[in-house]
């Protein structure tokens, strides 16, 4: 009897945990639905430090999260060729119109009200059993949206006393996010697209594991035909992100265009800091400065990677290099040349941005 | 792209569940927190109109008070507050006069309407106190709702979430309260992002929304509004029946909702000791201030949104109480009749008053497991495949007919009741009439909100009649009787 029920447990076990990470509706997955365009809704994103005396919400960290998760997210879709606007359904964006926010705050509310079944019984997406019905066209949005991307975000980060006491007692011993994305039509309400993210990482601190998060969620998702989309002048991120038009206002194929008063900084305003992935960053570079490979290094074919951590200031140049990983005798080149380097400052609604990133320097013999 | 590991999900499959097992311990003491925890003195007698006590704020204070400021800004972001000039001034100067004290340091007085389908009412530390849009439509009066802000008032004053605030065992199970109820599971329309959303801006605000203060405070709270609301005139027997009204809603498919105001394990007590303030202080009620026309008049515009969010989010009995109230207020509106309408179209195969039946503990048990299990358009599937389904649904179709004709004897140029006919059509499978419906419902109002929505609706419905024909014509009129 025991010997079945561990059979049984097994089974169950086995079933549940290799439930999809995501799963895709048939109207997509047969290409009867095409998505090219994307408006972000507001997300949700939750925060908290979990220490020995209990749990303590970090509200300052949650509104900092969101800019840069929205940034990786934009990243990953533009590289698949999809067109992610992340402002207009924004409370900025949104204005005082009161009748605006109410359709938005109701179309929210009607997700999440689901959002329990999509994560429990996310199969039903293939069949088409979820839906906010067209409500959706409520939405202050044009006609070529083609889908809504909800995000639910929710990240914990243990002190390193409990981490020590989850290490002791099988408890939880590690930072934990788990991201849920939802990819609902944008004419009829239907879930198109449901992918679940769970990771062993810091939502604030591990940028790269959180990209590597979502480009794992987003992997079910059917390439567009198009090439991924590039930003104009190396910029990496959507004209929409920075204050520009609405979706409609420019040809995705074209790449992204800025408006001209786009990156254009608020005097006065103050600086701050955001953690963003390699893959966001590059392409803010405008100027790479290749390292020269030490004679010595050279000599001796040392070779390798140096892993860096730098801080760009909000004029676009590199103001902090911090070394991470490589071979000794690499590292001076490689942190002269990254000095070097510099970007497009980051300036997103007038706000500029300092950004932490991680670059690698590549040492090849024969480079 | 790779999927995760086996191993990894298992991992994380576990800690998911020992992060659930090791809250409810955590739970559990929140429960018994909030009854045991709290400051021991008896509660004070406070009359109205004496010096504002002094209060020396800590950091921990300030923190809070800061919380509370950001909070007032989300909601607002976040379209959570209803915006209506004349309701808002209404709610402003109802609030203004019943505070009782000078203003406190750190308190700005703001009384405002929250969109929420659950009957709700919440004060922060600086002075916002806002009253959920699902209360409004329960309360039937100005003394009620008095009865409720002087409450919310005194909370404010009395500086109680400050003090329930700086005990850390408090806070500390507020938060692990919050993460165990963001786990567990919501039925289908049950609406608990702005509980669970306000959990992670201000924890103490869901301890308190849920569970109450403690119940010294609480009784504070209700016997300083006692002596407020007698000081300003108001029938106290409308507080305690005001109190009374949150208790039964009309919906019983949910009606456990958690909140405070609606279902407080010692509501009936409190209901019970207000009555007898009511009648030591007040024998004779004559002359008393009820204020029930200004009241409804003031809050017509925020009841009837409510009913349109009850409808979005299956609640359509709470509609159509809201619907018949309003109709008893103005039988010549055709707009209360086009609500009225809507209620009983999205009422289904529900009859429209719960019957005996899903009145049992049994049957409400197994209505929650069902919903649980279901979006809200497969519940109302399932609905009709009882074996009275179809019948109370054909009945309530021509309920909904009556009534939108109601709405266009009265005004035939009313562009909403064309909709709801169209949409009763649509639904019916009657698709000449529902196109019918439609298009006069563009005709009249090109520039609706929710015109893109009809529009597409209307595209759907030729295409399909191009590949079926209809049967039948509709009549001159455009519209149908449905069979």
């Amino acid at each position: 009897m025991k010997k079945k029920l561990a059979v049984a447990l097994t089974l169950t076990l086995a079933c549940l945990t290799s439930l999809p990470a995501q799963v895709e509706n048939r109207e997509l997955k047969s290409g009867r639905k095409q998505i090219r365009s994307i408006v972000l809704m507001p997300m949700k994103v939750s925060f908290a430090k979990i220490g020995m005396k209990g749990t303590e919400p970090l509200t300052d960290q949650e509104r900092d999260a969101t800019l840069p998760l929205s940034l990786e997210i934009d990243a990953v879709l533009r590289n698949l060729g999809y067109r992610l606007d992340m402002q207009s359904l924004s409370p900025e964006m949104l204005g005082k119109d009161p009748d605006e926010r109410y359709a938005v705050d109701d179309l929210q509310k009607s997700y999440d009200a689901q959002l329990h079944l999509l994560e429990h019984k996310s199969k039903g997406v293939r069949k088409g059993r979820f839906s906010l019905g067209d409500e959706v066209l409520k939405l202050p949005l044009s006609d070529k949206v083609d889908a809504l991307l909800f995000v639910r975000a929710s990240g914990q980060m243990l002190t390193e006393n409990k981490t020590a006491f989850g290490v002791f007692v099988a408890g939880p011993s590690t930072d934990f996010t788990a991201i849920d994305f939802g990819l609902v039509d944008a004419e009829t309400g239907d879930v198109l697209y449901f992918a679940k993210s769970r990771l062993e990482a810091n939502l604030v601190l591990d940028p790269e594991e959180i990209l590597s998060g979502i480009t794992r969620a987003f992997a079910g998702l059917p390439k567009t035909r198009s090439s991924p989309l590039r930003a104009q002048h190396g910029m990496a991120l959507s004209n929409n992100a920075l204050g520009g038009s609405a979706v409609e206002s420019s040809t995705p194929s074209e790449g992204v265009t800025l408006p001209a008063t786009a990156g254009t900084p608020v005097t006065g305003a103050p600086t701050r800091r955001i953690r963003l992935s390699s893959a966001v960053v590059k392409d803010l570079l405008i100027r790479k400065v290749a390292p020269e490979y030490p004679g010595i290094a050279a000599a001796n074919s040392i070779h390798g990677d140096v892993v860096m951590e730098i801080v760009i200031d909000r004029n676009g140049q590199v103001a902090d290099v911090r070394v991470v990983s490589g071979p000794m005798q690499l590292i001076p080149a490689a942190t002269s040349s990254v000095k070097q380097w510099s970007y497009r400052p980051l300036t997103i609604n007038g706000q500029v941005y300092e950004v932490e990133t991680r670059v690698v320097e590549t040492f090849q013999i024969g480079q | 792209m790779r999927p995760p590991h086996a191993a990894q999900r298992i991992r994380f499959l576990s800690l998911r569940i020992r992060v659930l097992l090791l809250s409810l311990p955590f739970l559990q003491l929140g429960v018994l927190a909030q009854v045991k925890t709290g400051p021991t003195n008896p509660p004070p007698e406070l009359p109205p109109g004496r010096a504002v006590p002094t209060f020396k704020f800590t950091k921990v204070d300030l923190d809070l008070l800061r919380q509370s400021d950001e909070f007032d800004k989300y909601v607002e972001e976040q379209g959570w507050v209803y915006s209506d000039k004349e309701t808002d001034a209404y709610l402003q100067n109802l609030g203004l006069s019943l505070v009782p004290f000078e203003t406190p340091e750190n308190v700005k007085w703001s009384f405002r309407v929250l969109r929420d389908i659950e009957v709700n009412a919440l004060s922060l530390p600086n002075g916002s106190v806002y009253v959920n849009s699902g209360l409004l439509s329960r309360m039937e009066n100005e003394a009620q709702l008095a009865g409720v802000l002087a409450h919310e008032i005194t909370h404010v004053v009395n500086r109680h979430m400050y003090l329930e605030n700086r005990s850390s065992r408090r806070k500390v199970v507020a938060v692990d309260i919050i993460l165990a109820a963001a786990r567990a599971a919501y039925p289908a329309g049950a609406n608990p992002m702005i509980t669970t959303a306000m959990g992670n801006l201000l924890p103490m605000i869901v301890v308190e929304t849920i569970f109450g203060y403690s119940r010294e405070l609480e009784h504070e709270a209700d016997a300083t509004a006692v002596e407020i609301l007698n000081r300003r005139g108001y029938d106290l027997r409308e507080f305690a029946g005001g109190m009374d009204l949150l208790r039964n809603g009309p919906e019983v498919d949910l009606a456990e909702e958690p909140v405070f105001w609606a279902s407080h394990p010692k509501l009936a007590s409190r209901v019970k000791y207000i009555t007898e303030m009511a009648e030591r202080l007040q024998p004779n009620a004559a002359g008393l201030q009820v204020n029930q026309p200004e009241y409804r008049s003031a809050t017509v515009n925020v009841i009837r949104h409510h009913a349109g969010l009850a409808l979005l989010f299956g609640r359509p009995r709470t509609a159509l109480v809201i619907a018949q109230r309003l109709i008893e207020e103005e039988p010549n509106n055709p707009e209360n009749y086009v609500l009225l309408g809507d209620a009983y179209r999205a009422l289904g195969a529900r009859t429209p008053v719960p019957t005996d039946e899903e009145l049992t503990d049994d049957a409400k048990s197994a209505t929650r497991k069902r919903l649980h299990k279901m979006t809200l358009a497969e519940y109302d599937k399932a609905l009709l495949k009882d074996p009275h389904g179809p019948e109370r649904c054909q009945a309530n179709v021509d309920r909904a007919e009556d009534a939108f004709q109601k709405a266009l004897n009265l005004d035939p140029q009313n562009a909403t009741a064309h909709r709801g006919l169209g949409l009763l059509f649509e639904r019916e499978n009657a698709p000449a009439e529902a196109i019918a419906q439609f298009e006069k419902y563009l005709e009249l109002a090109p520039n609706a909100r929710d015109a893109r929505q009809i529009r597409m609706r209307l595209d759907r419905l030729k295409s399909s009649s191009r590949s079926h024909p209809p049967a039948n014509e509709p009549q001159a009129d455009g519209s149908a009787r449905i069979q």
